[in-house]
């Protein structure tokens, strides 16, 4: 995780120009010479040139990802490896292309396929937390009655989904999800209501035991959440486990750590990186002040 | 014929909405004891940390007793009013115990005491817990028999007693760094 100082910024800031360039450029190529092999092999039935085509598009596509996953490398060794020890410390491990593991949640749509990328690790103030970007994807497979199987993949989820440490020991799951209508009449048997109305609209409150979800969901802390999920950009989903994890997911709709079609500024893209963890270190830090003000509580 | 089918339909209407509203109060009531139960329970459980923590600090405090006697009773059963009051005295005896800890830095640093410190606190975040669930409780409940027109079929059903937050709670949290 070492921070390399061997190239200026305005050589990196070139370097990732460059690199995103050549990216874009042989992805297009792609799409353009898979275009041109479903013409000729399908609608000119002119198999050879169909196959010549079929391989220049596998050398674009194989020459696309390379200088995706060597933008990625040198984002990654460059500033998100700096970015990281900044916001969350020495005890930080990175992999780019690693994810979490998603645990229960409640969703109102079901997966079978989970992608995702930019794993971190890391002790933060005392707390194991995980982060990385997450897709939950349902594959279907449909067969019609001449046997011809049609497969089709829709993407539910994309965003980031953070695992850490709560200290706390529950008898039972807690789970909050957005309030939707369907998922309510789904969890009729288990929803709790919380004395908050406005977190009432906003969230629907799942749990075993009733009693668990008045412990976690404090009034500070049920009034924490909303706040974060108005900063969020997009649906917040929380899951408190029996093993004394907590796991957030945000439907945020993209991928962190991106260069994007931003300017390569090495310092615009520090701070954008920063911004990006900084909801996420926010949830920890408040975790820590709960835990705080209930020891002040007692010791006085 | 048509009016008769009619008034049967809105009878029959009717009958479905008495049982339904008298199976919601019915279905509240029992959640307002289930609440009950639960501050019960965090009371007991809050009650025995504090006793051995008392205990524990018999060994390092002798002489100190006196300040605290057992004056604490719980049983089966009690009232709202009644866990309210033991409730009140817990913190009074916690509150004095952890004044006069203060002075006696060995028991301090002990590990039992620092785990059943722990064990206070938690057993004081369940108590919390339990204590607002029920008010949640009671208050759907007593909305539910306040409220036109199933006020009608309330009947005698009076309403539940809340767990009043004390005063020193129902300050603003004052935070010190």
């Amino acid at each position: 995780m070492e921070e390399k100082q061997d190239m200026t910024n305005e050589q990196l800031e070139a370097q990732l120009t460059s690199l995103r360039a050549k990216a874009t450029l042989t992805k297009i190529l792609t799409y353009c010479a898979g275009a041109v092999m479903i013409l000729v092999w399908f609608f000119m039935e002119n198999l050879a040139m169909g196959l010549v085509f079929l391989v220049i598009a596998m050398v674009f596509g194989y020459l696309s990802s390379k200088n995706s996953s060597t933008l990625k490398k040198l984002l990654s060794d460059n500033i998100i490896s700096g970015v990281l020890k900044e916001a969350l410390g020495d005890a930080v491990e990175y992999n780019p292309w690693g994810k979490v593991e998603p645990g229960r949640m409640v969703f109102p749509f079901s997966y079978n396929k989970v992608g995702g990328s930019d794993h971190i690790k890391a002790v933060y103030k005392g707390l194991n937390m995980e982060l990385s970007d997450i897709e939950l994807i349902n594959e279907t497979e449909d067969t019609d009655a001449d046997g011809n199987t049609q497969r089709s993949s829709t993407t539910y989820f994309k965003g980031q989904w953070l695992i850490c440490d709560f200290g706390k020991e529950l008898s039972g799951e807690v789970s909050l999800s957005a309030n939707d209508k369907k998922l309510r009449k789904q969890h009729k048997n288990d929803s709790v209501e919380m004395e908050n109305e406005t977190f009432n609209k906003r969230f629907l409150v799942t749990a075993q035991n009733a009693q668990e979800a008045y412990y976690i969901l404090t009034p500070h802390m049920m009034e924490y959440i909303l706040t974060m999920a108005n900063r969020s950009g997009g649906d917040v989903y929380l899951s408190f486990l029996r093993s004394g994890k907590m796991h957030v997911a945000v439907k945020t709709g993209r991928d962190f750590f991106e260069l994007g079609k931003s300017n390569a500024n090495v310092e615009g893209l520090r701070q954008k990186f920063l911004g990006e963890l900084k909801w996420f270190t926010d949830i920890v830090d408040t975790l820590r002040v709960e835990d705080t003000l209930y020891k002040k509580k007692t010791s006085v | 014929m048509t009016g008769i089918i009619i008034i049967l339909i809105v009878v029959l209407l009717v009958a479905l909405w008495c049982i339904s509203t008298v199976n919601g109060f019915k279905k509240k009531e029992i959640r307002v004891q289930e609440g009950l139960s639960g501050v019960e329970v965090a009371l007991t459980k809050r009650y025995d940390m504090l006793t051995k923590m008392l205990d524990t600090a018999k060994g390092y405090m002798a002489h100190e007793n006196e300040l605290f006697p057992k004056v604490i009773e719980l049983r089966r059963g009690m009232s709202v009013a009644e866990m309210n009051a033991a409730q009140q005295q817990m913190d009074n005896l916690s509150g004095r115990f952890f004044a006069v800890a203060e002075s006696y830095p060995e028991l301090r640093s002990s590990d039992v005491f620092l785990e059943l410190q722990h064990g206070i606190r938690d057993a004081e975040e369940h108590l919390q817990a339990a204590r607002r669930l029920y008010n949640t409780s009671v208050t759907a409940y007593n909305t539910a028999i306040a409220m036109f027109p199933a006020k009608i079929l309330a009947g005698s059903r009076q309403p539940k007693e809340f767990f009043a937050a004390d005063a020193s709670k129902r300050e603003d949290v004052k935070m010190t760094f």
